[in-house]
């Protein structure tokens, strides 16, 4: 079963109900079904936790997600993960579950919209300033603008719309051409040549979730950096 | 167009939401899972050398334990050898004290003994040996031992220098003898002893039975004996050492 046909782009394309502005595209329904499997999943797997040496498969599974993030995240932005965890987990999580669904038949993954994605991007768009001035200040994180002069305030605000936009049309560029290939392959050639495809789809679904994550962190990371350093000199001096 | 705005608002919302859910049912539960169990292996790993140091203190104690009750048994043990060594010096001491005061008693109620003997035997002895020349001299020579014993004394006064008689004659002068004197004999003494000395008072006769057949003159602090004291003497330490030489001999078996 198949919702979307070769000439549609976007899953948005495909709409269920529409109220005036408000529609019910496939996009919204599959980034319900997504968000069900990934809530209802953890729910499962976390609702009975051992806190003893022994655990489940699955908890051992989610422990290594969350011990592999949280180590990511330490490693990008030399600080403590606990903070950015849950904003930077669900980006990854979400990102890879859409993507690597994309082998069961019909789905249409969430991330080949380019709305999902300029979603994902504008959510990091306003967490960057929003970690920054919780990290350093109203003023000081206004002053990075400004740095190393005033002049460079206009490029710096065009860098953060330009990274903000390269991040959703990255991740939309991959993921739609993946299925748009797997696609126009499977009507070309449809044995054995699609599934490769397909699997290096996953590969690259699951990549470009990292490199989603990792830039969002970076992004982060850079703007809460300079007062990071501040305190470790601090520290140091205490 | 791509871009369906009310699509990027519901995605930012549903991320939002997925954010909030993710975080309760995921992120903080298994965080807070392998904090609990971190906390417990860690708190096993406290408990674990907390028995390890105290397994240590204990064996540590039992160690000193020992060591002291090993000191103590050690100086027990050199203790009770040396009292045993004392006990057993003091009890061999006890022992020859004992025995040399057993054998000095002994000894001493030998010598005594022995030195009763002889003054019985020399007594005895002189007696005998009186009794036996005075009846031989009896028998054979028609005399008797003491009228020749008397005999004797005046010859042997009258021979006396003049330094050798006594210069006082104040006292009274005494003749003692182991036999009784007859009258005649003590006139003939009486007049022997005036011619020498002429000065001197009349004479005390007694008789002392230890000087069997001797005669002992006493006068102005003089005295002079005649008696087989001597001679009994003489026999007394030849048969003295006969016993000794006797009693050194090795005894055979």
């Amino acid at each position: 079963m198949n919702f979307m046909d070769i000439k549609q782009i976007s899953p948005d394309q495909v709409v269920f109900f529409q109220y005036h502005f408000i529609t019910l595209n496939l996009t919204i329904v599959f980034t319900w079904v997504v968000m069900a499997l990934l809530v209802i999943g953890s729910w499962l797997v976390t609702r009975r936790l051992s806190t003893e040496p022994k655990i489940s498969a699955w908890q051992n599974i989610l422990e290594i997600l969350v011990t592999g993030i949280q180590d990511q995240i330490s490693e990008i932005s030399r600080q403590k993960a606990k903070r950015y965890m849950p904003f930077i987990g669900t980006l990854f999580v979400f990102i890879a579950a859409c993507n690597l669904l994309t082998v069961v038949p019909g789905y249409e993954s969430p991330t080949a919209s380019l709305s999902t994605t300029a979603a994902l991007a504008i959510c990091v768009f306003i967490s960057v300033p929003l970690f920054g001035i919780a990290q350093k200040g109203l003023g000081s994180y206004l002053k990075q603008y400004i740095q190393p002069t005033v002049f460079m305030l206009p490029f710096n605000i065009m860098g953060e719309l330009s990274r903000t936009l390269a991040l959703a049309v990255r991740l939309f560029g991959n993921i739609m051409s993946g299925s748009k290939i797997v696609a126009i392959l499977l009507a070309i050639i449809p044995f054995v040549f699609p599934v490769i495809l397909q699997l290096l789809g996953l590969l690259t679904g699951l990549i470009q979730a990292y490199i989603f994550a990792v830039l969002a962190m970076v992004y982060i990371a850079s703007a809460t950096q300079v007062q990071d350093q501040t305190d470790t000199k601090k520290d140091d001096n205490q | 167009m791509l871009i369906d705005w009310f699509t990027v608002g519901a995605q930012v919302v549903n991320f939002l939401i997925l954010l909030v859910l993710l975080k309760i049912f995921l992120f903080d539960r298994i965080k807070q899972a392998m904090d609990q169990r971190e906390n417990n292996i860690k708190e096993r790993f406290d408990k674990a050398a907390e028995q390890e140091a105290a397994a240590e203190d204990a064996r540590k104690n039992f160690e000193k334990k020992t060591q002291s009750l090993e000191d103590e048994w050690a100086a027990r043990l050199k203790q009770a050898d040396k009292d045993a060594k004392e006990r057993r010096e003091s009890l061999i001491k006890e022992a020859r004290d004992e025995v040399d005061g057993l054998k000095n008693k002994w000894q001493n109620a030998l010598e005594q003994e022995k030195a009763s003997f002889f003054d019985r035997f020399k007594k005895q002895a002189a007696r005998l040996i009186f009794d036996t020349v005075e009846k031989t001299l009896s028998h054979l020579a028609d005399t008797r031992a003491q009228d020749q014993a008397v005999k004797k004394f005046l010859s042997r006064f009258e021979a006396l220098d003049k330094e050798d008689l006594p210069r006082e004659v104040e006292t009274q002068p005494r003749v003692s003898t182991g036999f009784d004197l007859s009258e005649s004999q003590q006139k003939s003494i009486q007049k022997t002893v005036s011619q020498k000395l002429p000065d001197l008072q009349d004479i005390a006769f007694d008789v002392k039975p230890e000087l069997v057949f001797g005669i002992a003159f006493a006068a102005g602090g003089k005295k002079m004996t005649w008696h087989a004291h001597d001679y009994v003497s003489a026999l007394e330490k030849q048969i003295n050492q006969a016993i000794e030489s006797k009693d050194h001999e090795p005894q055979q078996q």
